[in-house]
């Protein structure tokens, strides 16, 4: 605008009469002011050149108070080759020198034509920037139409100002072309191509950065009456992207994001009618909003659709670098997943996702889904009466495996409860699940409820799992009412296992942090009437009959390996069942106490009976800081007896060391069951 | 009376107070030792200091030093060895020596450097590669984690926790004398210098 002024000055000045030909001014004006604008020491020049021709030349000192500010200052504007027609102001050969507030100084070049149909101004020979052109023509009555095209701009222009806000822009250009309409001088559109060449940059702290970045990007805004229509479209098509934690590799394929909407400028009323980003090699971001940033940027409505065939890209580049050092780090995740999120007034209103081929696993392999696919519906509104169905392969909860399962829940507000019970295959059993429920209030950790049973568990796949000695049989049990909250897990009735003829009954159990590597388990266990020579065939120790009851009190395992423990294992008082015991079974109980290589009865003449009779066998032990604390079913001199013999002939196991590494007694128990005869 | 004061001086020698005190000459060669090997700098033996001579007085002290100890059996308070034998610490050790070669050209290249407490801490991202500054990152994290699990677990391993503080001063030392040339460090001021 302020070119146009310049340009009626000058036409201004031609319609002046002529003076005679000197070198001296024809005229001077000292001070002008037009719009805010200053110049100073205007000057017209008519000479006579060596061809005898009469020639113009204009020179400006100074123009100030561009833009509103008087750091933006033009100097020693010379056109050295000026000519006027009776339609038209022609400046062939223009200089000057531009002093933009300290950042930005560079002399120039510039040609001007001021006509009727146009007014067009070229500045070329800048530094840092290849050229300028604006182009003003009149469209209709009180409207006319303005481009600014800036070609080639580069680190030069912006680099002091770049740099005071800690931004280092390394390399690369930048094209900016601009149109604009302009009616009774206000602006009424807006169209804007910007174009970012092979970009370089990134702030002081290395947090933010682009590297060999292609962008461009096309701004359309229309007004009418105080609310603009604006349109983006953005492109990248080559560079790399580190905006911290997130990076993101030079692109196969461009990067595009567009969006339109509405603002209001009175109201501050930001309407986003639809926005797109695709990455496509990653995934599909679509969603519309409305946002008010009057009082604070606030969301009053927003709805965002997601897509992704590829989920195991999609967390690399863009989930995982925020689970940094959290639980989930290093999570592994693929699949396919579409979905919708809905939020009003700030909130979350509600979700629906759909997956399908979901595979997913942490860092640990503590929880695993293999193939899985389903629906996840969830509402902030109880009534909605959302439902979820989850179906998977498999399932792999600290290292404990589940079959192929199907459950649907119900999903609402702050609740997820089980709407059927379910079975899942496990270790060649069963866990079946009769109640399940989860809810939070707010500010409060969350509850869990649990209810179920298993039934025929295999030992041995659950030893093998948990890395126990070798176990055989199966399990099968009631699971009380659990609840978990704040990190642990309490069983408010009995957990009942029947087990070798006989059951374990677990009392006050008590799990904490049992989804961490390191879970606590504390409980009290009783064992009632179990079959020997059940226990004895699975453990392959030889043939023992008779009842083994007893307790394991104050339990505490950490990472699945006890702590400490009070236990007796033994016959029960008034047990009137068969007592007989073989060699080998003999044999295995006195390396428990002494260690391995015994052997001492088929040495001696005992070698030629299978089997003998007991009064009473049993083995206690206090465990604290790794040394077990021996016991046995009576004392005997310096020692206690292991197993207390009757009848004929008879053999009695008397153990004498009070005290064993724990390490050492399970490696004996161990090689016990390993052991073949 | 020189003679009864000089007795008496022996006699004090001989009765030792029982003080649990932080052994910093063997913190010194445990913290250097260990940087060593996990920077892979060959430790050099140490000599056996040679014997000073024990002549004149000082020899006479030594002889009737040593014959009151015979007798009043002092409580020893001998210069104590640092344990650093566990497998925790071994497992430590082990890990950072593998980190060092990756953190190496960080330090080289003056994109990390050495805080007065002997942490780590990147000092110019913006001179990595963009694709490994999430490593990087990461790799300080892990680092300075490791750090200060070692000091605990050689506190612990020597059945005081307490001197945790201590270790770490120590280990500061001594990570920024092994620093090689060209490598930053923060000095006692909080200036960043460069070997």
């Amino acid at each position: 605008m302020k070119k146009l002024k310049i340009a009626s000055l000058l036409l201004l000045l031609f319609l002046l009469p002529q003076a005679s030909l000197k070198d001296s001014p024809f005229l001077t004006i000292n001070d002008l002011s037009i719009a805010g604008v200053e110049f100073k020491n205007l000057q017209l020049f008519l000479f006579e050149s060596r061809d005898h021709h009469t020639k113009t030349k204009f020179s400006i000192a100074n123009i100030s108070g561009l833009g509103g500010s008087d750091e933006i200052v033009i100097k020693d504007i010379v056109c050295s080759h000026m000519a006027f027609t009776i339609n038209a102001i022609i400046c062939k050969q223009g200089r000057g020198q531009f002093l933009g507030s300290g950042f930005y100084e560079t002399d120039f070049d510039f040609s001007l034509q001021v006509n009727e149909t146009k007014n067009e101004l070229n500045l070329t020979n800048l530094t840092g920037i290849d050229d300028i052109r604006l182009v003003q023509a009149p469209v209709h009555d009180g409207v006319s139409q303005l481009s600014i095209n800036f070609k080639g701009v580069t680190n030069d222009v912006f680099k002091p100002l770049l740099k005071s806000h800690r931004i280092n822009w390394e390399q690369g250009a930048i094209d900016v072309a601009t149109e604009v309409m302009l009616s009774q001088h206000r602006l009424t559109d807006l169209q804007s191509n910007i174009v970012l060449k092979s970009i370089s940059t990134q702030t002081d702290d290395g947090r933010y950065a682009c590297e060999d970045l292609n962008l461009s990007a096309t701004l359309n805004a229309t007004v009418n009456q105080e609310q603009w229509h604006w349109q983006i479209q953005t492109g990248i098509s080559h560079g790399e992207i580190y905006l911290e934690p997130i990076y993101h590799p030079n692109p196969q394929q461009a990067l595009v994001f567009t969006a339109n909407g509405l603002w209001n400028v009175n109201n501050k009323d930001l309407k986003v009618n639809e926005f797109i980003f695709d990455d496509p090699a990653m995934g599909h971001l679509a969603g519309q909003s409305r946002i008010t940033i009057d009082q604070g940027f606030q969301i009053e409505q927003a709805t965002l659709t997601f897509s992704s065939e590829n989920l195991q890209q999609l967390d690399q580049t863009y989930i995982q670098p925020f689970l940094t050092e959290t639980l989930f780090e290093g999570l592994r995740v693929t699949g396919a997943v579409n979905g919708q999120v809905d939020f009003t007034k700030q909130s979350l209103e509600a979700v629906s996702i759909d997956f399908s081929g979901l595979n997913f696993s942490d860092r640990e392999g503590r929880f695993q889904i293999h193939n899985s696919h389903g629906t996840i519906n969830w509402s902030s509104q109880l009534a909605t009466g959302s439902l979820s169905t989850l179906f998977w392969d498999g399932l792999v909860i600290n290292q404990l495996p589940f079959g192929a399962t199907e459950i649907e829940l119900a999903t609402d507000n702050n609740k997820i409860k089980l709407n059927h019970p379910i079975n899942m295959p496990s270790l060649g059993g069963n866990v079946h699940v009769g109640q399940f429920d989860w809810s939070s209030t707010t500010g409060k950790d969350p509850v869990i409820h649990f209810q179920g049973f298993i039934e025929e568990i295999s030992l041995a796949q659950l030893a093998s799992v948990l890395k126990w000695p070798n176990l055989h049989g199966s399990i099968s049990g009631g699971i009380p009412q659990i609840i978990y909250h704040q990190g642990e897990l309490k069983t408010s009735g009995e957990l009942w296992v029947e087990v070798f003829g006989g059951h374990v009954i677990i009392n006050q159990l008590v799990l904490v942090d049992f989804l961490s590597s390191q879970p606590e388990v504390f409980a009290n266990i009783a064992v009632d009437n179990l079959d020997l020579e059940q226990i004895s065939q699975t453990f392959k120790a030889g043939k023992i009959t008779g009842k083994l009851s007893g307790f394991i009190n104050d339990l505490h395992l950490l990472a699945w390996r006890p702590l400490t423990f009070f236990a007796w294992l033994g016959t029960p008082e008034n047990d009137h069942s068969e007592h007989q015991i073989s060699q080998r079974a003999l044999d295995n109980i006195a390396s428990i106490g002494v260690g391995p290589g015994v052997g001492l009865l088929s040495t001696t003449f005992l070698s030629y009976f299978d089997l003998f009779g007991y009064d009473r066998l049993g083995m206690g032990c206090y465990l604290h800081q790794g040394v077990c604390q021996l016991m046995g079913v009576n004392a005997v001199n310096e020692g206690f007896y292991l197993v207390k013999g009757q009848g004929l002939p008879r053999v009695d196991v008397i153990a004498y060391n009070t005290e064993l590494d724990f390490d050492v007694l399970l490696k004996r128990m161990g090689r016990i069951t390993q052991a073949e005869f | 009376m020189k003679k009864i004061s000089t007795l008496s001086a022996l006699f004090l020698t001989a009765c030792v107070t029982i003080n649990i005190y932080f052994p910093a000459a063997a913190a010194d060669k445990v913290a250097d030792e260990v940087i060593k090997e996990i920077q892979g700098i060959p430790v050099q033996q140490e000599k056996e200091p040679e014997a000073k001579a024990k002549v004149g007085r000082l020899a006479f002290y030594y002889v009737v030093d040593k014959m009151l100890a015979m007798i009043v059996s002092p409580a020893h308070a001998a210069e104590a060895d640092l344990s650093i034998k566990t497998v925790q610490i071994n497992k430590l050790r082990q890990t950072m020596k593998q980190r060092f070669s990756a953190l190496q050209e960080n330090y080289v290249k003056g994109n990390i450097g050495i805080k007065v407490d002997g942490f780590l801490v990147i000092r110019n991202l913006s001179e990595v590669p963009l694709k490994n500054r999430n490593r990087l990152k990461k790799l300080i994290a892990l680092e300075n984690s490791d750090r200060q699990l070692l000091y605990q677990a050689i506190a612990n391993a020597n059945g005081h926790p307490e001197w945790y503080v201590q270790i770490k001063m120590t280990f500061a030392r001594h990570w920024m004398s092994n620093a090689k040339t060209g490598w930053w460090y923060q000095n006692a001021s909080g200036a960043w210098q460069q070997r």
